[in-house]
């Protein structure tokens, strides 16, 4: 028990120290007030955003932007990365390659693709397909690599074809590098979604929402947005990545 | 005698590419329907090998594996290898692992279910089946992975030190529980095993082999009546009789590993 309470009072020290900090320059006046609300005033803004809607509206614009995307980025970096892992032919030809782009962030890609696509909701798309594919299809390629030996012999003793294989055997063998992958694949996706709203403000979101509450000086604003930003990728680690890991690997001994 | 079944014909297996050296020499071997043979040989010395050969998991160098008058070529539910880690998927149930062996039968879940059913109980787990492996111990472990080989109806199961990882209570529960199956099921088996005691309990014959490469130094007939108890006499001189070849084939090797004789101590 006094362990778990040592843990959550380290755990939250940290916080307290911004919010002190915060505090004493917004009470000595460091900092223009007009530039830096106090902590009570941003609560207050961000209660206030949260009950007439307009941050869960932001909210809904900003997955509108990235699931999609995020969903079939998932999709293709599977069967890719199944591909990749094994076959060492498909290795030659795509781990130059990937480790190439790898290599340039994904929010680099934006000028290009506006080019193409201009502002609109189909450049931030591209942006995160590719922030998460890239992410993912390495988790995904390792973890078919790191399949188990014996049980694809135990897969050929039994006479499965290559397709039976891969969906009974090498995809669930791989499942806890897969999900870490699509966990990993989610963060990266979701900042550099923040990004790209900020500069395709067309397409909305809480990326755009940031971004013009700054050139309004309203700290208030920015930093109920940047909170927002923090809960939500904290509620999909905790909430829907855990739940996924408890049904899954923990309930197979796996972790 | 039964119709002979399994034959291998001057078998070798030579491994690497310019410094080839052989694993298994001119190995013959013949099993008849439901016979159980052991396969008794010092570690290193070729008898997983040889498994994988049977199994279709490796070409010989020379020679032929022949099944049911067949030349075997590729793997095959016809001849199931059992590992000594069970190698079970820890993504199904028990009840799921075991259906798992008809994947390529093409029946029904209702026959599936029926034949599951069936083999749950004769390996004493219907009271598991919903549960997932990594709880179960290992005893039932390799009961689960000997359910999944049975129910895709093998002609031969290849058993690979199955219960070397067992704790010596559950291996000699083991022991009788595979001669029980064994008796219901008529299946021919090939055991391969470090333990002379484990070898005289179980086999109808034991192939006796040299260390690397495997050739069969001396095959005995076990004709005691099962089940065997261990202090019998009889069954203490064919051990003795065992344990002597071993040591003759110690000194052959006298460079050879001391190691060797000891792996032959049973557990
Ligand atoms: N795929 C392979 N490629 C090259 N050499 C191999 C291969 N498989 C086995 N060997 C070699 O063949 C020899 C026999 O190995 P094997 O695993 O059959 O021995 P074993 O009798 O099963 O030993 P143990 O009692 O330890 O299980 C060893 O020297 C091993 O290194
Ligand atoms: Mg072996």
């Amino acid at each position: 028990m006094v362990p778990k309470i040592k843990e959550i009072v380290l755990g939250w020290s940290l916080f307290l120290v911004v919010l002190i900090v915060w505090y004493t320059l917004n009470i000595t006046q460091i900092v223009p007030t007009w530039l830096l609300s106090s902590p009570n005033e941003t609560l207050n803004t961000f209660l206030k955003l949260i009950k007439n809607g307009s941050l869960i509206k932001l909210l809904l614009n900003s997955f509108l932007n990235i699931f999609p995307s995020f969903f079939v980025s998932v999709f293709f970096a599977l069967i890719l990365g199944v591909f990749v892992g094994i076959n060492s032919n498909f290795r030659k030809i795509f781990l130059p390659f990937l480790s190439a782009i790898n290599l340039v962030p994904s929010l680099a890609w934006l000028p290009l693709i506006i080019l193409f696509f201009g502002f609109t909701r189909q450049t931030i798309w591209i942006v995160i397909f590719i922030s998460s594919f890239m992410r993912m299809i390495y988790s995904v390629i390792g973890g078919v690599q790191g399949v188990n030996r014996n049980w694809l012999l135990v897969a050929r003793n039994l006479e499965l074809n290559k397709f039976q294989t891969i969906m009974k055997v090498i995809i669930p063998g791989a499942l806890p590098q897969i999900l870490s992958g699509i966990r990993v694949g989610f963060g990266s996706a979701w900042r550099s979604l923040i990004g790209a709203e900020m500069l395709v403000v067309t397409a909305g979101g809480l990326g755009k929402y940031i971004w013009m509450s700054q050139w309004a000086f309203r700290f208030d604003q920015v930093i109920s947005g940047i909170i927002m930003i923090a809960l939500v990728g904290i509620l999909f680690e905790q909430l829907v990545f855990r739940k996924i890991e408890q049904a899954t690997l923990f309930k197979w001994g796996l972790i | 005698m039964s119709k002979e079944i399994l034959k291998l014909e001057n078998v070798s297996k030579n491994f690497g590419g310019k410094n080839e050296f052989p694993a298994i020499k001119n190995i013959n071997i013949s099993l008849h329907n439901g016979e159980l043979a052991c396969v008794l040989g010092p570690s290193g010395c070729g008898k997983t090998v040889l498994l994988r050969l049977v199994a279709g998991f490796l070409k010989p160098t020379t020679g032929r594996i022949i099944l049911d008058d067949k030349e075997i070529n590729k793997p095959g539910t016809d001849r199931i290898l059992i590992f000594q880690d069970y190698i079970l998927f820890p993504w199904m149930t028990v009840y799921s692992n075991i259906i798992f062996g008809l994947e390529k039968s093409g029946l029904s879940l209702r026959q599936k279910k029926v034949l599951a059913d069936k083999y749950l109980k004769m390996v004493g787990l219907t009271k598991f089946k919903n549960w997932y492996t990594h709880n179960l111990s290992g005893g039932m472990k390799q009961r689960i992975a000997i359910a999944r080989a049975l129910i895709s109806n093998p002609r031969v199961l290849l058993m690979d030190e199955p219960f070397a990882a067992l704790d010596s209570q559950s291996r000699k529960h083991m022991r009788a529980n595979l001669e029980k199956i064994w008796q219901k099921t008529k299946k021919t088996i090939v055991f391969v095993t470090h333990s002379i005691n484990e070898a005289i309990v179980l086999a109808d014959t034991i192939y006796l082999l040299s260390s690397s490469p495997a050739r069969i130094k001396k095959i005995y007939k076990i004709s005691l009546p099962r089940p065997r108890p261990q202090y019998d006499s009889k069954f203490m001189k064919i051990a003795k009789d065992i344990e002597k070849e071993i040591a003759k084939e110690f000194k052959n090797n006298f460079n050879h590993d001391f190691k060797n004789n000891l792996i032959f101590k049973d557990i």
